[in-house]
């Protein structure tokens, strides 16, 4: 929940990021959450923060496909990774949305949509490595993140409609052009 | 399973009743929803709080030089920088920063606005502040006495109150800031009568909201001491008016907006960070954001209090309540807040389900040097419901009838007179508890040691409030598209989608062609807010009573061009025509002239096709003896729970959850059925794991974190619930709805409660039912 237009005191660094494909150059403090950077440094505010501990999980986004909560990471430690957002999400040339994303809104997992960009990094990570996941291993998937409006059983069902819909294989390619 | 009870008014429905896509839901899963938290100003400064280490302290003296000489500080207040007078929400206490006392642990003792957040912080260092400790009051049986430890507010009865519905104050117990009083009948001659007379005290521990996004409001000056402000709340226009108030400005100079809201259930009603961002932006000239961390919103957001009911009721051997005495102790924190309505308003619920001849009930709203409490998901119901409901089970069973006939039997009737003067009408409490039994067959069963099961049930009545008012605005364009303005909040409940519904139904035009301007206090008109489950039903009225009077503006352009009179037309599709008759009609842009240059169109005569309405419900406290409206509507519904306790462990699980709800008429079936399953959540949270603590010495909040502080996640909460709507249709609903919000949460407590109940032998009588304690429910000597 910070932000900081003017860091006093504090060493700067260039830092280099990659961060939905892109290549981001930018002067942070590197011990500065990655998911300030995000918000701050890179105009990306898809990404929530509602816990800044690492409890709530909105702040979860795909560093190197994994789901990782963004708050916890300094930007100093994720230079080389692939960090992907929930604004990676929709199709950069149809615009269409993603599976996952059509999913949810079909399935109305989500009511005031605070936590839901982490809900769908994590189901992304989730399918991803995983296309055809049990009930339980969606919930190990989904554990670190906080839903406080819906009671889950919505998110659930749209898991489990993402995984129909979803096919990791076909997306890696349209993605690898 | 879900779906209509009964067909509600003989209307042809195009897309109410539809559970189309949520309005909201592409931004929302794009991650291109904007939220207060989203919104950024060049130039903005950033705040942060000096707090009170102590629950009870006086202020001796705060030097801020050293912070205000900080390169990079603009500006550090105290409560001195704000106006003098106090404000609330009907007790007039309550101050932006500490006065001369911190009343509670993290009180706001100081705000500092910088360049950034870190400086801010950094300045908040560097403030000195000379406390005074006094006893903190942290028991609500010790802040209740007619001799305190300290009276926390000493000039309480010199503060000025609401003339709508004001609380009453007690004359000799000095931190009682509510006395609520409701009866009939005489209980002393009621308990002669009765041939059983059950004696039981409960309580529930304080719990927070707990949002996403935690309170946040960013102020911008625009001159001449005018301001806007962008504010995470759910009542934009309390909000706007009070804050407007507070820093002693006309209403006018303030310009509230509200973008999406990150989760409201009852926290965000009242002016907590608007006034403070406020206060900065007119002494700093610049933008201000001021942002709670997550410590903060549970310290000095309002929570929801412990409550301690007692009830004591008599039956006869037939099964018949012939007497109940309720009282219960609620207390409420620093400040009165909206604590003092939720004292008055719990009483609805414990005196509008049942027949009962003599009943007394008598709640008290207490100060206490705890964090402050107010409105919350079921106002008061929730915490009282839970005892009153688990008693009705025990009571029922002790006399070997089954609890939901029990209940039934007792029930008021359509036409009864409650103890709180009022008629009970569209009574649906019967048909509930009759489809609760239909659709509730779970049965205690034998499970593998060491669990056990065991299931039960509660009935809820959550009333809302009254007296209330929606305004609604529908501008219709030339190309056919109608425009809604309105103030509801969009707190994640859905009211956009709803309300597009509504707009569309009336003109029939898809909801795509409905263009929705939300809460914005210099373009929206009057709300009361979403609060009290209450913007379908209300809101809902006006939004259809404003699209009347915009197709009644079109009609009357259209008729001096179709040479048809007004009355004899109708649109549909961007259309007007002769009723029954499209071939015959125009376009909606044949009624505007198109101007030169192609820079639009134009109206000859009135300027836009604008309608506009409110509805509003009348009511008042209730007067002896004499029969009138207390509230606008009320939220019915019964819960069936079927648990598994482990009794080595004390672990519970619901194995099995149904809820059957009366909402009238359901707008968007889906979204109704999230209501209940996510009211139902918030239940199960209450129910089962949350709990702030305090250090029963000093007051400290010693959990004030999502890691100490445990909100259910997937892993812990049920999946197999059952949300069931029915549809009696209320006759001033708009198409026969009602509001759905908050009635879930209330019933799931006890019925959860009454299965474990079932399941251990042994009824829970205090919240939340953790591990530890059913344990030693499930392992207690049998009586």
């Amino acid at each position: 929940m910070h932000a900081n237009a003017h860091e006093v005191g504090k060493s700067m660094a260039e830092l280099s990021l990659t961060v939905n494909g892109e290549d981001h150059t930018v002067d942070v403090d590197p011990a500065k959450p990655l998911a300030d950077v995000l918000r701050d440094e890179l105009g990306l505010p898809g990404t929530k923060q509602s816990c800044s501990t690492g409890i709530c999980g909105a702040c979860t986004v795909r560093i190197d496909g994994e789901a990782r909560k963004s708050c916890l990471h300094m930007a100093g430690a994720v230079e080389d990774a692939d960090i992907r957002t929930v604004e990676d999400l929709v199709d950069g040339e149809t615009n269409e949305l993603h599976p996952v994303q059509e999913a949810f809104l079909e399935e109305f997992s989500f009511q005031c949509g605070f936590c839901t960009p982490g809900f769908l990094n994590s189901t992304l990570s989730l399918l991803d490595e995983n296309p055809n996941p049990t009930e339980e291993e969606i919930k190990d998937a989904l554990h670190g993140n906080i839903c406080r409006c819906t009671g889950y059983v919505a998110i659930l069902e749209g898991v489990k409609a993402a995984a129909e819909k979803y096919d990791p294989e076909t997306e890696v390619e349209a993605a690898g052009d | 399973m879900s779906g209509a009870h009964q067909a509600t008014e003989d209307e042809e429905f195009t897309t109410v009743g539809e559970s189309i896509e949520r309005a909201d839901g592409v931004e929302k899963i794009t991650g291109t929803a904007e939220f207060t938290y989203d919104v950024e100003f060049p130039n903005m400064l950033w705040t942060s709080f000096v707090k009170s280490p102590y629950a009870h302290a006086r202020i001796e003296d705060i030097d801020t030089s050293a912070a205000e000489e900080l390169d990079g500080v603009h500006a550090v207040l105290t409560q001195a920088d704000f106006p003098d007078e106090r404000f609330g929400d009907g007790l007039l206490d309550q101050t932006c920063l500490a006065d001369e006392k911190a009343l509670f642990e993290g009180h706001y003792v100081a705000v500092v606005a910088a360049e950034s957040r870190r400086l801010a912080d950094e300045a908040t260092q560097l403030v000195d502040v000379e406390y005074d400790q006094l006893e903190p009051v942290v028991d609500g049986e010790e802040a209740f006495k007619t001799d305190p430890p300290e009276v926390i507010h000493p000039d309480l009865f010199e503060y000025e109150t609401s003339d709508v519905l004001p609380p009453t104050l007690v004359e000799d117990r000095p931190n009682v800031y509510q006395n609520y009083t409701v009866g009939k009948g005489d209980v002393g001659e009621g308990f002669e009568e009765a041939d059983h007379i059950y004696e039981d005290t409960y309580r529930t521990a304080p719990i927070q909201h707990a949002p996403m996004e935690p309170h946040m409001a960013v102020a911008r000056p625009e001159g001449d001491g005018e301001l806007t402000i962008w504010t995470s709340c759910q009542a934009v226009h309390k909000i706007q008016h009070t804050t407007a108030a507070i820093l002693n400005k006309p209403a006018r100079k303030v310009r509230a907006i509200e973008p999406y809201v990150g989760g409201g259930f009852g926290g965000k009603e009242s002016p907590l960070l608007e006034p403070i961002a406020g206060r900065l932006a007119d002494v700093t000239g610049r933008p201000v954001k001021v942002v709670h961390s997550r410590e903060e919103e549970f310290k000095n957001a309002t929570i929801s209090g412990e409550v301690k009911t007692e009830v004591k009721t008599g039956v006869t051997d037939d099964g018949d309540i012939v007497a109940r005495e309720v009282s219960a102790l609620l207390p409420g924190g620093g400040y009165a807040s909206t604590g003092f309505m939720v004292a008055r308003n719990c009483t609805f619920g414990i005196a509008n389900s049942y027949d009962i001849p003599h009943i007394d009930v008598d709640t008290y709203g207490v100060y206490t040097n705890t964090p402050v409490s107010g409105s919350f998901r079921g106002f008061g119901n929730r915490q009282v419901l839970f005892g009153l409901e688990s008693q009705i089970d025990k009571i029922a069973r002790d006399l070997g009838m089954d609890p939901i006939e029990f209940r039934k039997r007792n029930l008021l009737e359509e036409g009864d007179i409650t103890a709180f003067n009022e008629r009970r009408q569209h009574v649906s409490a019967d048909v509930c508890l009759e489809t609760l039994e239909e659709e509730f067959t779970a049965e205690k069963d034998d499970a593998d040691d060491p669990w056990v099961t065991g299931v039960g049930s509660a009935l809820v009545n959550k009333y809302s409030l009254a007296p209330t008012a929606s305004s609604a605005t529908v501008k219709v364009h030339p190309d056919g598209s109608v425009e809604l303005r309105y103030s509801s909040d969009e707190i994640g409940q859905g009211s956009t989608t709803a309300m597009s519904q509504i707009v569309a139904q009336e003109f029939d035009v898809d909801v795509e062609d409905v263009e929705i301007v939300r809460a914005d206090t210099d373009v929206t008109p009057f709300d009361q807010g979403s609060i009290s489950s209450r913007s379908t039903f209300n809101m809902g009225n006006a939004v259809r009573m404003a699209c009347d009077d915009a197709k009644e503006e079109l009609f009357e352009q259209a008729a001096d061009v179709l040479e048809i009179p007004p009355e004899e037309l109708e649109t549909s599709r961007g259309r007007v025509y002769p009723e029954g008759d499209p071939d015959h009609g125009i376009e909606i842009e044949d009624v505007f002239t198109k101007a030169i240059y192609e820079s639009g169109y134009f109206l000859q005569e009135g300027g836009e096709i604008i309608g506009k309405d409110t509805w509003h419900v009348e009511a008042g406290d209730p007067e002896e003896g004499k029969v009138g409206r207390v509230n606008s509507f009320y939220s019915e519904g019964a819960a069936g729970v079927k648990a598994r306790v482990n009794t080595r462990t004390g672990e519970v699980e619901l194995a099995e959850t149904v809820g059957v709800f009366d909402v009238g008429k359901a707008i968007n079936p889906k979204l109704v059925e999230e209501q209940i399953t996510g009211a139902f959540s918030m239940g199960i949270g209450a129910a089962l794991y949350e709990k702030m603590e305090y250090d029963p010495e000093t007051g400290r909040t010693i959990n004030a974190n999502y890691s100490d502080y445990k909100i259910p996640s997937i892993h812990e909460h049920p999946m197999d619930i059952k949300p069931i709507y029915l549809e009696e249709s209320h006759p001033e609903g708009p198409y026969g709805a009602k509001g759905i919000g908050e009635a879930p949460t209330v019933a799931i407590i006890p019925a959860i409660a009454t299965a474990i109940r079932d399941a251990v032998g042994t009824y829970p009588s205090e919240l939340p039912m953790l591990p530890e304690n059913v344990y030693s429910l499930a392992n207690k000597e049998q009586p």
